[in-house]
């Protein structure tokens, strides 16, 4: 090969390479910063209807606070709560109850979670703050009822160590206005269909969700079907 | 050095022979599963394991028991006191099986063949006068150098005309050699070892050990050395330091078998804790009592593998059975006559913590471990009845489906009942909140009337509003009624009811229930 055959060449693939070291540029500047992340604080992808919620998945030991707009809505934000922890839930994963006497256990099994896995922790309020922390501290999906006035230190600190042990906690209750979270759900209207005048049975009930959060969701409102 | 010479008493048919049906064709089975059947139901070709209805098809005539632990276990402290007059050290392994270093009483009462027909004749004979039950064949007792073969020989024995069976001095790892590799005692070592063709202990004591070690770890090389009939741990078993010892103590006097055994759960644990702080685990230990009149009474207890604090603590009920029986019916002269006021655990013989670490996969058993130690904290807070898993039974309504059982307790029920057809239950989805107490509610037709339900079944009027406790509530569609009479034979027990689904325009929907002419708001969806 004659040699300024070659050194053109040559030329030929330094421009390639700059060439491609733009195009490389460009490319990453339009991906999201990201920083490596241990597999087990990874987003994990939820099962059932909410996945449409967190679509991007969601990483354990994230707060998720449930709530009702009104009173009459407070059994289908409890709905709610418990097809977000039979989604969230690891193969084998353990859920604590706590302070939630009033879950209907038949619907939990219905929504998937294994009755053996699933602990109902009394709280009464002056142990509240223990029996949570003991649940967070060993459980992977803990539903928590907040009481009325919590005390707003015991709260962050319990949001704190979730996110540390990588507990996936999912608040509700009278007081869980107070428990910020990082993604907020508002049961906002409900709908049942199935029963007609004196006939049919339930089947599944349309929810409509107001999201609000930091991370995982964004602010929305979403219809999502329950107890298909 | 050659394992210590050990006698097993093996008594397999032990839960048929408690429920005193020794004679009869019967099963017992514990969470579907046969647990122990009769010789007659034996020669039918039921196992232990089969499923019961599998067992129920090869012995058609057998009768179906439910296994009771705690029969079992206070039974059988009866056969341990009865041999342990006869021999010291007297080691309980579980309810039917016991084991004891034989080299003294096997020369006091002139060899091993003379003192295993001894043992067989005062355990059956215990049986027959102590409890008044039909031993039926009696135990399997084997003899043989070491705890892992002479229970072999104990199940041998069961086939054997007399029903014992001794293996003379330094002829273990010949006897074990034709044995299956399935009775290795590791489920996963026996599977991966029929996997790779070695069938028997023989050809697996025949792999090289560094081989052994290589593939399994420390349990393979425990596995390893039962099959060759040598002691599993190649150390000699330590004296603990007595400060390893754990007791509680109880104010008033503990008279129930609750009490101990909750107690038991969290000493257990601390017993583990102390242990583990020294790289140790226990695999016999001493659990001790000592009641209000201050008599002592111990029994000693030992594992094949590691006492973790949950078969502890299982041990301690079995045993606490046992004693507060005797305390109640007073069987015999030296039964204890008052409470338990002390309980002790001290470990007997500890091993170097080796091999039983957690599974290598991220570890299901920590998980659980950890789960358990967070409900044992909260059961130490709250009582017994603050933790507590939910079992399915059968039943009408919502609530009444449900179970909910303490954590530690046993989560048996009657099997079949939940599947049972339930006339009057109301049909899936179930709802999401079932309140612990129903409330009062009225449910007003058109005109403003209560809403009635007719002893046929069928309501006065269709529901229109409904004023419960978050309001008036307009009614958008309803479905019912689904009535329900209830152990209607039962003039104490009787219940009649009827249920309705009402759906609001709020988006609430609930399930309404009507006894006695009033409505009650009983679970929302």
């Amino acid at each position: 090969m004659a040699p300024e055959v070659a050194a053109e060449l040559l030329v030929d693939g330094v421009d390639e390479k700059v060439d491609r070291r733009a195009e490389l540029r460009a490319v990453a500047g339009r991906l999201p910063q990201s920083t490596p992340v241990l597999a087990s604080q990874r987003p994990r992808p939820v099962r059932g209807p909410y996945a449409q919620v967190f679509q991007h998945g969601l990483r354990p030991g994230t707060s998720i606070a449930v709530s009702a707009a009104r009173p009459s809505l407070e059994a289908a934000a409890l709905r709610n709560a418990i097809t977000l922890a039979a989604g969230v839930v690891p193969p084998d994963g353990w859920v604590a109850a706590v302070g939630v006497s009033s879950l209907g256990v038949l619907a939990a099994a219905e929504a998937g979670l294994i009755l053996d896995h699933l602990v109902f922790l009394d709280a009464p309020t002056t142990a509240w703050g223990t029996v949570a922390v003991a649940a967070v501290d060993a459980f992977d999906v803990v539903v928590l009822a907040v009481p009325r006035r919590p005390r707003l230190a015991e709260v962050r600190r319990l949001a704190g160590r979730a996110r540390e042990r990588s507990t996936t906690v999912i608040a509700t209750g009278p007081g869980v206005a107070a428990w910020g979270g990082e993604a907020r759900l508002v049961t906002s209207a409900a709908a049942w269909d199935g029963l007609g005048d004196g006939h049919g049975t339930l089947r599944t009930c349309r929810v409509t969700l107001d999201l609000d959060g930091r991370g995982p969701v964004q602010a929305r409102r979403l219809e999502l079907t329950l107890g298909a | 050095m050659t394992p210590e010479r050990t006698v097993v008493l093996w008594w397999e048919d032990w839960p048929v022979v408690v429920a005193g049906r020794a004679a009869d064709a019967v099963v017992v089975v514990a969470n579907n599963k046969v647990v122990a059947m009769s010789a007659a139901a034996r020669a039918d070709g039921v196992r232990v394991g089969h499923r019961r209805r599998e067992a129920q098809g090869r012995c058609p005539s057998a009768e179906v028991l439910v296994f009771d632990e705690g029969a079992n276990a206070r039974a059988f402290e009866t056969v341990v006191a009865a041999v342990e007059d006869l021999c010291p050290r007297v080691e309980a392994v579980r309810p039917g099986v016991l084991a004891f270093a034989s080299r003294g009483p096997s020369r006091y009462f002139g060899g091993d063949a003379a003192l295993i027909a001894r043992i067989r004749d005062v355990a059956c004979h215990a049986v027959r006068t102590t409890l008044r039950l039909d031993p039926g064949d009696g135990p399997g007792v084997g003899v043989a150098d070491g705890n892992f073969a002479a229970s072999l020989a104990a199940r041998a024995a069961l086939s054997a005309r007399d029903r014992a069976l001794v293996v003379p001095p330094g002829k273990s790892a010949e006897f074990l050699a034709p044995m299956p590799v399935s009775a290795i005692g590791d489920t996963g070592i026996a599977d991966v070892a029929r996997r790779l063709g070695l069938r028997t202990l023989g050809a697996f004591a025949a792999l090289d050990p560094s081989d052994v070690v290589g593939r399994f770890g420390a349990a393979g090389v425990a596995a390893h050395r039962r099959a060759d009939g040598l002691e599993v741990r190649s150390l000699d078993p330590r004296q603990p330091p007595p400060e390893l010892s754990v007791e509680v103590t109880f104010d008033p006097p503990a008279e129930t078998v609750d009490r101990i055994a909750f107690a038991a759960r969290a000493v257990a644990a601390e017993l583990e804790e102390g242990l583990r702080g020294r790289g140790l685990v226990a695999t016999a230990l001493v659990i001790e009592v000592e009641t209000d009149h201050g008599e002592k009474r111990a029994r000693r207890w030992r594992s094949e593998g590691a006492l973790n604090a949950s078969a502890v603590a299982e041990r301690v009920r079995w045993q606490a059975e046992g004693w507060l029986t005797d305390v109640a019916q007073q069987v015999d002269d030296d039964a204890p006559t008052a409470g338990i006021t002390l309980l002790r655990l001290a470990p007997h013989e500890v091993h170097e913590h080796a091999g039983t670490a957690q599974s290598l996969w991220g570890g299901a058993s920590e998980a659980n471990e950890r789960v358990t130690r967070a409900i044992a904290r909260v059961q130490g807070l709250l009582g017994p009845e603050a933790a507590t898993t939910a079992v399915l039974v059968g039943g009408r309504g919502p609530g009444e489906q449900v179970r909910m059982i303490p954590w530690g307790d046993a989560r048996t029920v009657d099997i079949g009942r939940a599947s049972a057809p339930w006339p009057g239950r109301v049909p899936a989805p179930a709802p999401a909140m079932v309140l612990d107490e129903p409330v009062a509610l009225d449910v007003l037709d058109a005109s403003g009337a209560m809403v009635r339900v007719s002893g046929r079944g069928e309501v006065s009027a269709p529901p229109v509003t409904v004023v419960g406790p978050h309001g008036v509530d307009r009614v958008k569609g309803w479905a019912g009624p689904w009535a329900a009479e209830e152990r209607w034979w039962d003039p104490h027990g009787a219940r009649r009811r009827a249920r309705m689904q009402v759906c609001c325009e709020s988006g609430a929907a609930h399930l309404c229930v009507i006894e006695g002419g009033r409505w009650y708001l009983e679970a929302s969806y």
